[in-house]
């Protein structure tokens, strides 16, 4: 199992408990529970099972309708005409003295009949054409919808009126024909989910995997589209039947003297004045029979849908019933918090916000669940605290308690206390409390993209928080807004206050949200993650902004972010949370220098900023707890190297750091000597760069060129092409990683999925092994699909949510090497054990992961051909710190194992540079700057490199002054019209008259670095000199990392 | 980006769909012709037992002797005149044998019942769904959930039934049957179409209101929603202004395809409560087999339906600005 170097503990192995908590079950239960779980989640819901034990009840009456009717359906009794109910006809007779019971149960026959061939016979003329034109796209895709359009343009009962009339009055030969009102409905339903079902990474991967089209819809795209389909063809049962009613009720559909429900209600109709009670039975039946159609579809909706997000576990959202009612419950005994009196805070006086043994709890099926305990941290006017943690660790739990946004019935505030200006927080009316909310203390969320309401201009929605704080009129609010647009960077803010918010880029929406949150002056700022989905460059922009903002209006902030470069770029105090405790507060610069609690110094040493390249990076063990799964000792002491057994005997209090004013929650400070960034990292600079030599190339890209059209105006004609990827040279030596970075527009996930084939280049060539892809045909391509494969960024839709662990894994396997059952599955549990995953994962299905251990899952496939390149999409960007260490070191592993060579894209620089032996940077399409990987951290030529290097959040807490980085000014400029010259020489803090002409020629150093750019070809432009690095001549910082 | 964005060119594109989209409805509302079996005009005029006379009669009405593109050609031609062709029973002394004059006769009060119907849905859906959606698994959630539910899956022309029955024959409140313009009495109309507006809505508002509930809870649980509560608004001014806007938008096209069963559904109601307009004019065509007359009510309401549709559209681009981007 030990895969990794030795020394980095057995982290691998670490990552595993999340399945069960407890012993691995036998598969054969396993796969049993997961069998059953849409079926017995189905077979919960009272309604639905009675909906279906209805419908069940009527097919079986109607088929022995004859066995079990009392009279025949035509049978009369003429001494009893429109006669009540009686013990000879229990629902009396009709006008014709037939038995009304009896009509009944015959008079299903018709409507079931009718709405099974209906129904069937739509599903038989839909499921081809929407399968091709969701498949293929294009012509046929538009033929086949532009159809559909018009047939959807009938009202349906027109359509199947007219349809009937023509054909003549026997329903049942019209049936086929009123299947085409059904038709559309079904057509458009699935060919929406085999679109959306291609888009998923997953289908991505099978095809990059070599899976035929053939087997590729009917593994991957039928499976999924199957649980839609089931639910819309119960409602369209239920709709059949309405219809078939219908026509038989104006007398278009069945034909007297047939017992049908539609025609019972005809007859019953001219007898409306006389026995009205006749008409009530067929409308009752005609009502329950639909209805429980529809309650079956409802469960199936209900039973289904859950299986398919059900990875996606509730994410907290104060959202609609923010109305806070702050619950208060009576404060516990106090068992988990022993020390109750916190010393250690920072001159009390003066304290702007203070936090005091916070817990917040949620309501789970078996109660109250805490998330947060013992949280408490003071917030000084004018400084920024640091929250800090990874995801779990409840950090913005413990801020939207401060703000009173916690979901009102799912959450409570149980106990502790939140003094803000001399108020207890906790205990305001929701109104009182109102007014302090976005007034007083302001927040800003981490997605930008839909933080702001779409509804709405931008310009309104920041006016119309002043105004609710009254500060302002209507005409005065609207100038404020515009005002503070423009404070915080937007260029021409009374044009832009009137554009809604799809029209701003995600680093301007986190701009506008800056606007929002001070435009009423707060005392405070809340910021929670502000630029985790930001690029770094952007993300340098908003932290910049944020500090100048902060300084002028000398507010105090709280920072919760998981990335401590950032904390040691912006704040003063931090706090560390771990499984919903502070684990430590203490001041920034102490935090990095000497931390006190193992949890801060396994985050401190397991930054990927600082690591030794070349060496394994440091990780810990495990992963974050689950808030229902807390040890009842130090709830670190699982993942803890210096645990004893005193840490798992009982909770540990939080406790003052001698000689320091920090606090620690850790029973052995004393004893320990914990590293700080300095011991940690120090050998970084020394370190030999051991760089292999160089190989032969695997893959050899040249020229590639991807241009999508551009279509606008109301004819969507193509009136431009954005170049995607435009002229890219690329090689990637056998057993080599070539790491590809660059702001998110770049192109690096398009190049991806161009050199995968995936999507077919304009131009170029893609030499593979001394193949070129470009030239083969599509069954050629899928034989040499085996030696590329790719891992992509969202461990969650890069897995069928519907196959187990085996079948995903195992499907190239018996593609490829044609091994099946037995076989097959002990080659999984090879790869499964290469990836560090055990057998016991064999026939799990992937929502009972953690997103690393899809990552493991999702390596495991793309290993399975035996591939020689892996492509890795921003592979470890959606994990949190600890399980990125993990994976980076399992895929360096491999490569060391197997000789496998990457393409290793990400947006993080420091990654790539631990990863890579050469790297690339792109923009706009182009690679600007390829080159040894160290060279180019080191001596960055391209001034876009240095600037993306700069913009990286180094903590370094030491530092004399503000860190003088090169924030680039503007944003990525539109591909659709592309910058002349050199595309990057309107953000360029270098550029000459000559960039804004000319394209740069690629200019070869002699340390082996390309550079695209002119202070490298056009001479000594600079001073008289000539030019090597770019750094010196503007007076920048030299972008070196340390 | 404000250019690619306008309503305007929304408008515009919308439109340029719709004209085509015309075409071919009016191309399968005459390939209709084709659904009949064997000889169209022998069919039309009868069955086997026709007058000769009456078969060549509608074969030259129809050109039936042209291939089925000319013939297509001729009819189109006379339709974009506002020629829908003649009732081929009706003698042509008579003014309404003119398919066109005939469904004008008709059309106000089928559109009437329609829309009134539509009014009645929104007007009840709307306001439950809303109440339903702000406290999900509330009482009021419950109880709208099941009487949707039941609304639902009620075919509409026996709820009509029931109506008369209560509100006609039991308690003489409405009258059972007929119909007055407007022109002439407008609280007689109301009178007369009250029954098949809440019998044709109550399904509707049912749908309405399901689909308000559904779109209202997804927006209650947007990130905006946490925005507007950190902002300090006011928990009324939250749900009314950044709640309802998003959440009733998608509703308004749920509220366009319904009108299409409305119009469906309109046809079996005119029927039970004998109103003069498209439904009974279609039945009594249906029953002769008035090719004419089928296409032409087949025609118009498709068209209806349409530009409904389209209006529809252009409102939710209006409300949604991002839509006008797609």
């Amino acid at each position: 199992m030990s895969i990794l170097p030795p020394g980095s503990g057995d982290p691998v192995v670490a990552d595993l408990p999340a399945v069960t908590t407890g012993t691995p079950p036998q598969h054969e239960d396993g796969e049993r529970a997961h069998r059953g779980g849409a079926l017995r989640r189905f077979l919960r819901d009272p309604l639905a099972v009675t909906g279906f034990a209805f419908i069940l009840g009527v097919i079986v009456t109607a088929i022995a309708a004859p066995q079990i009717s009392p009279d025949g359906p035509n049978v009369q009794d003429l001494l009893h005409i429109n006669a009540g109910p009686s013990g000879a006809h229990w629902l009396g007779t009709d006008d014709l003295g037939r038995d009304i019971l009896s009509r009944l149960i015959f008079g299903a026959r018709p409507p079931l009949r009718a709405a099974f061939q209906i129904v069937g016979g739509a599903l038989v003329l839909a499921l081809p054409l929407a399968l091709v034109a969701g498949f293929v796209r294009g012509w046929v895709d538009m033929i086949v919808m532009r159809a559909m359009d018009a047939l959807f343009s009938f009202p349906p009962l027109v359509l199947a009126l007219t349809v009937a009339a023509l054909l003549g009055p026997n329903l049942n030969d019209a049936s086929i024909a009123i299947a085409i009102v059904f038709v559309p409905s079904f057509v458009r339903l699935i060919r929406g989910e085999v679109i959306a079902v291609r888009e998923e990474n997953y289908v991505e991967a099978a095809r990059a995997t070599g899976v035929a089209p053939g087997r590729l819809i009917r593994t991957h795209i039928l499976p999924n589209v199957a649980s839609p389909l089931i639910i819309q063809v119960a409602l369209s049962l239920g709709y059949a039947i309405l219809i078939d009613a219908g026509l038989s009720f104006l007398g278009v559909g069945e034909q007297p003297p047939t017992a049908s429900w539609g025609l019972m209600l005809t007859e019953a109709y001219r007898f409306i004045f006389s026995s009205p009670l006749t008409l009530v039975f067929p409308g009752l039946a005609i009502l329950l029979t639909v209805l429980s159609l529809n309650l079956v579809a409802d469960g199936l909706r209900d039973a289904l849908g859950r299986e398919r997000f059900g990875a996606k576990q509730g994410r907290l959202k104060g959202a609609g019933r923010t109305v806070s009612t702050l619950a208060r419950a009576t404060p516990s005994d106090g068992a988990d918090t022993p020390e109750r009196e916190a010393p250690g805070h920072p001159t009390n006086t003066e304290s702007l916000l203070r936090v005091e043994h916070l817990r917040v709890e949620f309501a789970t099926r078996s109660g109250w669940l805490p998330v947060v305990e013992d949280v408490g941290f003071d917030v000084l006017p004018g400084h920024t605290l640091g929250l800090v943690g990874e995801s779990g660790s409840g950090k913005t739990v413990s801020a939207l308690a401060i703000m009173g946004l916690l979901p009102r019935r799912e959450s409570r505030i149980a106990e502790g206390s939140v003094r803000f200006t001399g108020r207890e927080l906790t205990q305001l009316s929701p109104e009182r409390m109102r007014q302090i909310r976005g007034n007083e203390i302001a927040m800003i969320f981490q997605e930008p993209m839909t933080s702001l309401n779409p509804a709405f201009t931008v310009g309104n929605q920041i006016a119309e928080q002043v105004r609710a704080h009254g500060h302002m009129g209507r005409s005065q609010s609207w100038a404020r807004a515009v005002d503070m647009l423009g404070q915080v960077g937007i260029p021409n803010p009374s044009r832009r206050a009137k554009d809604y918010p799809h029209a701003f880029s995600g680093g301007m929406r986190q701009r506008v949200m800056i606007a929002m949150a001070l435009s009423c002056e707060p005392n405070l700022l809340i910021a929670d993650e502000p630029t985790t989905a930001l690029d770094v460059t952007t993300q340098a922009q908003i932290l910049e902004l944020l500090s100048s903002l902060q300084r002028e209006r000398h507010m105090a902030m709280i920072f919760v972010t998981h990335d401590l470069g950032v904390i040691a770029d912006i704040a003063d105090h931090v706090v560390v949370m771990y499984g919903g405790q502070v684990v430590e507060r203490t001041e920034v610069a102490e935090l990095f220098d000497r931390p006190h609690h193992p949890y801060s110094e396994a985050l401190l040493s397991s930054m990927p900023q600082l690591a030794a390249p070349g060496r394994a990076l440091k990780v810990i063990a495990g992963q974050v707890p689950r808030p229902d799964d807390m040890v009842s000792g130090c709830r670190f002491g699982p993942r803890c190297d210096y645990a004893v057994d005193a840490c798992r005997s009982g909770p540990v209090a939080l406790e003052p750091v001698a000689l320091s004013g920090g606090l620690t929650r850790c029973l052995r400070h004393h004893q320990l000597t914990l590293g700080g960034m300095g011991q940690l990292h120090g050998g970084a600079d020394s370190a030999v760069d051991d760089r292999r030599a160089p190989a032969a190339a695997l893959l050899d890209i040249s020229g590639l060129r991807m241009d999508f059209p551009v279509r606008t105006g109301a004819l969507r004609r193509v009136t431009g092409t954005v170049r995607a990827v435009d002229g890219v040279d690329l090689r990637v030596p056998v057993g080599r990683t070539l790491g590809l970075v660059g702001e998110s527009g770049s192109g690096k996930s398009t190049l991806a999925r161009v050199i995968l084939r995936l999507i077919d280049p304009s131009d170029g060539s893609i030499v593979l092994d001394g193949n070129d892809l470009i030239q083969l045909g599509s069954r050629e391509l899928r034989h040499h699909r085996r030696s590329m494969q790719i891992v992509f960024q969202d461990p969650y839709s890069s897995l069928d949510p519907r196959m187990r662990v085996n079948d995903i894994v195992g499907e190239p396997l018996e593609i490829y090497d044609g091994l099946t059952g037995r076989e097959r599955d002990d080659r999984v549990t090879e790869l499964l054990d290469q990836v560090g995953l055990g057998r016991y994962a064999l026939y799990r299905r992937p929502h009972e992961f953690s997103g690393g251990q899809r990552q493991r899952i999702a390596i495991a496939r793309a290993l399975a051909p035996r591939p020689r390149l892996l492509v890795c999409d921003e592979p470890v960007s959606a994990l949190d710190v600890s399980t990125q260490s993990q994976v980076i070191n399992l895929l360096t592993d491999l490569q060391a194992r197997l000789g496998l060579a990457f393409l290793f894209i990400a947006h993080d620089l420091s990654v790539v540079r631990h990863i890579s032996d050469r790297i690339a940077v792109m923009y706009l399409g182009r690679i600007v700057e390829e080159g040894p990987a160290e060279e180019v951290y080191q001596r960055p030529r391209h001034p876009y490199t240095e600037a993306l290097l700069s913009a990286i959040p180094v903590p370094d807490v030491h530092r004399p002054e503000p860190l003088k980085r090169i924030v680039l000014t503007g944003e990525v400029a539109n591909p659709l019209d592309p910058p002349g010259g050199c595309a990057f020489h309107p953000r360029c803090p270098h550029a000459m008259a000559i960039c804004s002409s000319v394209e740069p020629q690629p200019f070869v150093s002699s340390s082996g670095t390309t550079v695209r750019c002119h202070l490298h070809t056009s001479g000594p432009v600079l001073n008289g000199r000539p030019v090597t690095t770019v750094s010196p001549p503007s007076g920048a910082t030299p972008a070196s990392t340390h | 980006m404000a250019s690619g964005g306008s309503l305007f060119t929304f408008v515009a594109r919308r439109l340029l769909i719709t004209v085509p989209l015309l075409f071919i409805i009016s191309l399968a509302v005459f390939s209709l012709v084709l659904l009949l079996p064997g000889d169209p005009a022998l069919a039309l005029a009868g069955g086997l037992h026709a007058k000769a006379s009456t078969v060549a009669q509608i074969r030259r009405q129809l050109h039936l002797n042209e291939g089925f593109f000319a013939q297509y050609g001729l009819w189109l031609g006379h339709v974009l005149h506002g020629n829908l062709g003649h009732s081929l029973f009706s003698p042509a002394s008579v003014p309404s044998s003119s398919v066109a004059t005939g469904i004008r006769i008709r059309f106000p009060v089928t559109l009437s019942i329609a829309v009134g119907g539509m009014v009645t849905a929104v007007v009840i859906g709307l306001p439950a769904g809303i109440a339903a959606g702000l406290r999900p698994r509330s009482w009021t959630d419950r109880i709208v959930t099941s009487v949707s539910s039941l609304a639902v899956a009620m075919p509409d022309f026996w709820l009509a039934m029931l109506l008369v029955i209560l509100l006609a024959i039991h308690t003489h409140v409405l009258p059972p049957l007929g119909y007055t313009p407007f022109a002439i009495s407008p609280w007689s109309w109301f009178q007369h179409l009250l029954m098949p507006w809440l019998a044709l809505g109550f399904g509707g508002a049912a749908t309405v209101a399901r689909q308000t509930r559904g779109s209202l809870i997804d927006t209650l649980d947007q990130d905006y929603m946490r925005t507007a509560a950190a902002k300090g608004l006011k928990p009324r001014n939250i749900i009314v202004k950044h709640a309802l806007k998003n959440a009733v938008s998608p509703v308004m096209t749920v509220v366009g395809i319904q009108f299409g069963y409305l119009l469906g559904g309109t046809f079996i109601i005119e029927n039970i409560f004998s109103l003069p307009g498209l439904g009974t004019y279609m039945i009594q065509a249906i029953g002769t087999k008035d090719l004419p007359e089928v296409q032409g009510v087949a025609l118009l309401t498709a068209a209806a339906f349409v530009i409904v549709n389209l209006v529809v559209d252009v409102l939710y681009a209006y409300l949604n600005p991002k839509v006008r981007l797609a």
